[in-house]
């Protein structure tokens, strides 16, 4: 108690500063959050996603890898929200916790992609020349490819599993981040505070990070909202092809793929809920991206 | 002007070789992280040491890697992809019989999403907060969450299944019809240069459900883009220029907005390509259409290497070209282009 | 004469998503055929949303919300959209600011002049070239037949607004309005344009209404001059009797704060503010060692040559481009020295190199008898004699971190020099600036409410301000002026009120 007000008397201007503005900044998405009753409903379905995720194998009513060939095949009811699949296993409690894997791939892959392509394009933004070039013909290579393609060609060479799915999504997401980091660095490069801060002496390290990188960060961070919806739907659309994640786990894109059987003989359930949650989960992360554009920058929007 | 606007289009296919040859590193590096020894796989199961070996030297994976790359390179221009384990036949030869299929589905979609996209793009830019421009918000957003094959699967259930008004996801044509004579490789135009209007009917109506979860796929991105940058171009000043000078709404909205504004939705178009190609794979499964994305999945299934990669280059070799024509359209509508670096 | 255009009580509204905004209020004013009118005020004042708003050309959000607005007997507020089409071009015009933006930057000028021309059937198809080559002719702009093929980007500034003239006098109207037509020319540029908008409107009798927040080109131009601010008119004469005998404190400041003979920077403060007394002037001045040695500085950048071969070295010349090709000057303790020159010359490029931001070709740059430029600018970080050059820059929203406090802005530099580093003078500047930072800190917090946020012009304007203040307040500035040799781009300089916060400060016009 006592320390706590000493050095609240040390920095008052400090605290009073940081104070407002975290208060600044929850009062501000609180208004964009209510002024947008769809950033709202995706900032819920978030926070259901993520409870789904951690939660998940202990919330779900049935064991979703065990199967019961008396119950196969089961419309939807109040026993199974879902319905059943053809081995009779329960389609919600597989969808539920199929959430975890899905997430921590897409989450996985983004971070990745996230902290080698911001390192890479920062450094090319800042510095130019030979960097800058050797860079953005890398760059260049991976998107002369159709991204999903090459994620396929990826996990075929590298070998059919989880990891190799999670690498695969980062390196086709690389070029994002690197584009935008270099893109954003490059603009402030020269801008008057970047010039200022030379001049009181700042090595060039330290300005990229402490100066510029925090002011590329709020673009970034939409794009990383953005692009886990399209992390989540690359790697489901590589599991529908029968790569990484092998049967009987459970995972949306292979769920789909294993129901698309029985769509043609009216059995829809089995595709249509784990491909419905799929498309929910990335709604969910793109309308956040756009409400998190919103919140960062209230002239961006389109 | 116009000899150094024809030079332009000319670098840009020069411009186009170094990112082949980065395609080609790449497809080369990618068959040489091949799980495991190749020379194994490539002998088949059944093959004792001394067969690996001479499969390893026939193969050449007993050079060194430089050495390796200028006969991958060799191969290349000499259309040898290798043999696909699964068909037997030469890739190349596989990928040729496969590819119309894979444009025509493709192309018939391109011309679907842009028909509806653009205007719609236009008429929410121009009529902001109307109903227009609501439901362009909805399609852009609510269509680039949609996993294709999960579309894909729910038109299918409703139009086959509920309403029986399309034929069975199966391929290009039923088994009733047959394909009409080849001339351009795209059932419907090629029967109806037939004149077998039955046969394009059929096979149109096998096209139109695979075409249509392509074009939702692709429709989301081209109309945000229209909508951005007719928005964009709307609020310049030149505009407020051709407004001032008294010019009709429809002369400011086409002559002046829309040209303007079709230039970042060409440079859209490199993106929606890429998305598009790397969905027709999924879209190709879904419907069991005979293209090179199915061609893929089936090889990859069987971990048919050769023709996977084959598939790979071939991809990237097309979306490289397409993007060389995006350039090449931009070069001719902006005049700007090529003269500032 | 008869009356052209009479405006009664205008007021205009923008409807945002935080309600109704007054952009213009109760602004009245007649003009006859022939007449000039200047309206002067800074930007926001609602200037060019009153002239929007007679063209009918305000964005969605904008109307008109009150008064009377009459063009000939036309009333502008309730005319149809057709009839104002007619109008628009054919007998009321304007031209823009930034006129390089104001044109099609995909269309040829002569096809956009054609456009006018067969909008307002001046013309038709068959003799619409003859026509806009005409009308380029009439604009001064040689070679028209050539120039008719050109596209914007390839016409300097000046020359896009003689373009733009053309587009608004194609259709011969009666009225023109004039929207800050210089800004963001070359000042030699500037005087061309408004001289040939002021012999094209008096050969054909027009009236004009010349939009600026330059007061003195309003004078110079016009009869009868308007001064607005926040929306409303504060003032309302003859040009010479608002300028001999001004009634409002805002025209006052406006007429002190336009350049003349002998105008100091201080007639920017506030009237009612008591003036710190003029800083002595250094008596030593010129007699010790320069402070700063500037000898036969050169900056060369390397131009790739368009011949250049596919393999690089082949066909490769070295072209280079001289930004400044040796230049020589001092400045004396106590000196200022302005660098004057149209944008392109050099000057930002001869400070950055002074200020070690740039490494130079070739020359020397000698600080208090240390050849400085024989350090990279890359390694000058961490030279002692780092916080001993310093500048003020252009723009203040550009020079202060978004994302930083006020407080943080001011402080940094302070720590990443130490007090060490920091001589006797400039301790008190250090001591000022946190003084101003613990202000800033304090009434202004954060310069961003939202931790994302960048939308928040008037505080960074604030803060941007009391820094600028700051280095004036405690600088020791001469206004000497002095001449110095120059070999290359630079103009020479006239005179200057520099802003020396540290012992040597360059400021960029």
């Amino acid at each position: 108690m006592i320390r706590r007000s000493l050095s609240a008397m040390a920095v008052p201007a400090d605290a009073a500063a940081i104070r407002g503005s975290s208060r600044n900044t929850l009062k501000h998405i609180g208004y964009v959050l209510r002024s947008n009753p769809m950033t709202m409903g995706a900032f819920i379905l978030f926070v259901l996603f993520v409870i789904a995720a951690v939660l998940g194998p202990s919330l779900v009513p049935y064991d979703p890898l065990k199967s019961d060939p008396a119950a196969a095949l089961q419309a939807p009811s109040a026993a199974h929200w879902f319905g059943t699949d053809d081995l009779g296993r329960d389609v919600f409690s597989r969808v539920v916790v199929a959430t975890r894997l899905d997430l921590f791939i897409a989450l996985s892959a983004v971070a990745i992609s996230f902290l080698l392509g911001s390192v890479i394009g920062s450094l090319s933004g800042y510095y130019g020349g030979w960097t800058d070039r050797i860079t953005g013909r890398f760059i260049d290579t991976i998107m002369a490819f159709p991204l999903f393609v090459l994620a396929m060609g990826i996990v075929a060479a590298l070998g059919n599993s989880v990891v190799n799915i999670i690498y695969a999504t980062a390196i086709v997401n690389l070029p994002f981040y690197a584009r935008m980091s270099r893109a954003e660095v490059n603009v402030r490069r020269e801008a008057g505070f970047v010039l200022a801060a030379k001049l009181s002496g700042n090595s060039d390290l330290r300005i990229l990070a402490t100066q510029i990188f925090p002011n590329a960060l709020p673009p970034m961070m939409v794009q990383i909202s953005l692009n886990l919806g399209w992390a989540i739907l690359n790697a489901a659309g590589l599991s529908f092809i029968g790569l990484g994640v092998r049967p009987p786990t459970p995972e949306w894109g292979i769920m789909v793929a294993e129901g698309a059987r029985f769509i043609v003989s009216g059995e829809w359930w089995l595709a249509i809920f784990p491909g419905a949650v799929l498309m929910l989960a990335v709604f969910t992360f793109n309308m956040l991206g756009d409400g998190l554009r919103d919140i960062v920058d209230p002239r961006q929007r389109t | 002007m116009f000899r150094s606007r024809v030079k332009l289009v000319l670098s840009r296919f020069v411009q186009a070789i170094p990112t082949l040859f980065g395609v080609i590193v790449v497809t080369f590096i990618l068959t040489r992280a091949l799980p495991g020894d190749p020379a194994v796989y490539f002998a088949g199961p059944a093959a004792d040491a001394k067969s690996i070996e001479q499969v390893r030297v026939a193969l050449g994976l007993d050079k060194s890697l430089p050495e390796q790359f200028v006969r991958y390179v060799g191969d290349l221009v000499t259309g040898d992809l290798g043999d696909s384990i699964s068909t037997g036949q030469p890739v190349v030869s596989d990928i040729a019989s496969r590819l119309p299929a894979s444009l025509e589905l493709t192309l018939f979609a391109l011309i679907i999403s842009l028909a509806i996209a653009i205007p719609l793009g236009i008429l929410a830019a121009t009529r902001p907060g109307t109903w227009v421009d609501h439901l362009c918000r909805l399609v852009v957003t609510a269509g680039v969450s949609l996993p294709v094959f999960f579309t894909g699967l729910a038109l299918v259930y409703v139009f086959y299944y509920q309403l029986g008004i399309s034929p069975a996801p199966l391929g290009r044509l039923d088994f009733v019809h047959f394909a009409p004579p080849a001339v351009t490789g795209f059932f419907v135009i090629d029967a109806l240069l037939d004149t077998d209007l039955d046969t394009a009917l059929a096979a149109l109506s096998q096209l139109l459900l695979p075409a249509i979860t392509l074009a939702l796929f692709t429709l989301a991105p081209i109309a945000r883009m229209t909508r951005a940058a007719m928005l964009q171009v709307l609020s310049s000043d030149f505009v407020r220029t051709a407004r001032a000078a008294g010019l009709t709404r429809s002369r400011v909205l086409f002559t002046y907005a829309f040209r303007n504004a079709l230039l970042p939705v060409i440079t859209t178009l490199g993106m929606v390509f890429s998305f598009m190609l790397g969905a027709n794979v999924l879209v190709e499964k879904v419907f069991a259409w005979p293209g090179i994305g199915s061609y893929a999945v089936e090889a990859l299934v069987v971990s048919d290497y050769a023709a996977v990669q084959g598939f790979v280059l071939a991809m990237a070799v097309l979306f490289v070209t397409l993007n060389t024509l995006i350039d090449i359209a931009y070069t001719v509508i902006d005049p700007r282009v090529g003269l500032d670096g | 004469m008869s009356t052209l255009l009479e405006i009664d009580r205008l007021s205009v509204d923008f409807k945002t998503r935080n309600g109704t905004v007054h952009a213009v209020r109760d602004v009245s004013f007649t003009l006859k055929k022939g007449e000039t009118l200047g309206i002067v005020g800074e930007s926001g004042s609602g200037k060019s949303v009153t002239s929007y708003a007679l063209m009918r050309i305000l964005d969605a959000a904008g109307f008109i919300s009150g008064g009377k607005a009459e063009f000939s007997g036309i009333d502008l507020k309730t005319a149809t959209e057709r009839a104002m089409r007619d109008l628009r071009g054919r007998e009321m015009s304007m031209i823009f600011q930034n006129p390089r933006a104001a044109l099609n930057p995909i269309r040829k000028v002569g096809h956009q002049i054609e456009d006018v021309l067969i909008q307002h059937v001046e013309a038709v198809h068959a003799d619409a070239k003859e026509k806009a080559i005409d009308v380029l002719r009439q604009v001064r702009i040689n070679n028209p037949e050539e120039r008719y093929h050109s596209y914007p980007f390839e016409l300097s500034g000046g020359m896009c607004q003689r373009i733009v003239i053309a587009l608004a006098l194609a259709c011969k109207p009666q009225l023109m309005i004039a929207d800050e037509p210089t800004t963001g020319l070359d000042v030699t540029t500037q005087k061309a344009v408004m001289d040939l908008v002021a012999e094209l409107t008096r050969e054909r009798d027009m009236a004009t209404i010349l939009i600026t927040h330059d007061l003195g080109l309003a004078a110079a131009y016009c009869q009868h001059l308007i001064v607005m601010k926040d929306g409303e008119v504060v003032e309302s004469a003859p040009s010479r009797e608002l300028f001999t005998a001004p009634k409002h404190a805002y025209t006052r400041k406006l007429i002190r704060a336009t350049p003349h003979g002998a105008g100091t920077i201080r007639d920017l403060l506030p009237e009612d503010v008591v003036r710190p007394a003029e800083p002595e002037r250094s008596k030593a001045a010129g007699a010790a060692a320069p402070i700063l040695k500037v000898e036969n500085l050169v900056k060369e950048y390397p131009m790739k040559s368009k011949t250049a071969g596919w393999f690089g070295k082949s066909a490769e010349e070295e072209e280079v481009f001289r930004a400044v090709g040796g230049i020589s000057f001092e400045i004396g303790a106590g000196e200022s020295v302005g660098l004057v020159g149209e944008s392109g010359c050099g000057k930002s490029t001869t400070s950055s190199m002074v200020m070690r931001l740039l490494d130079s070709t070739s020359g020397s740059i000698m600080f208090e008898g240390v050849d400085i430029g024989a350090t990279p600018a890359g390694s000058f970080a961490a030279s002692p004699l780092r916080p001993r050059l310093q500048m003020v820059f252009q723009d203040p929203t550009d020079c202060l971190n978004p994302r930083f406090t006020a407080r943080r802005s001011i402080s940094d530099p302070i720590q990443a020099h130490g007090q060490g580093a920091l001589g006797a003078g400039n301790q008190r500047q250090g001591r000022g600036a946190r003084g101003a930072g613990r202000a800033a800190g304090a009434s202004a917090g954060p310069l961003s409410a939202p931790a994302f946020g960048r939308a928040e012009g008037p505080r960074r304007h604030r803060a941007g301000d009391l820094r600028r203040s700051g280095s004036a307040g405690t600088g020791r500035a001469d206004r000497r002026p002095r001449r110095f040799g120059t070999g290359g781009g630079a103009q020479p300089a006239r005179r200057s009120e520099g802003a020396a916060g540290y012992e040597l400060s360059l400021r960029i016009p």
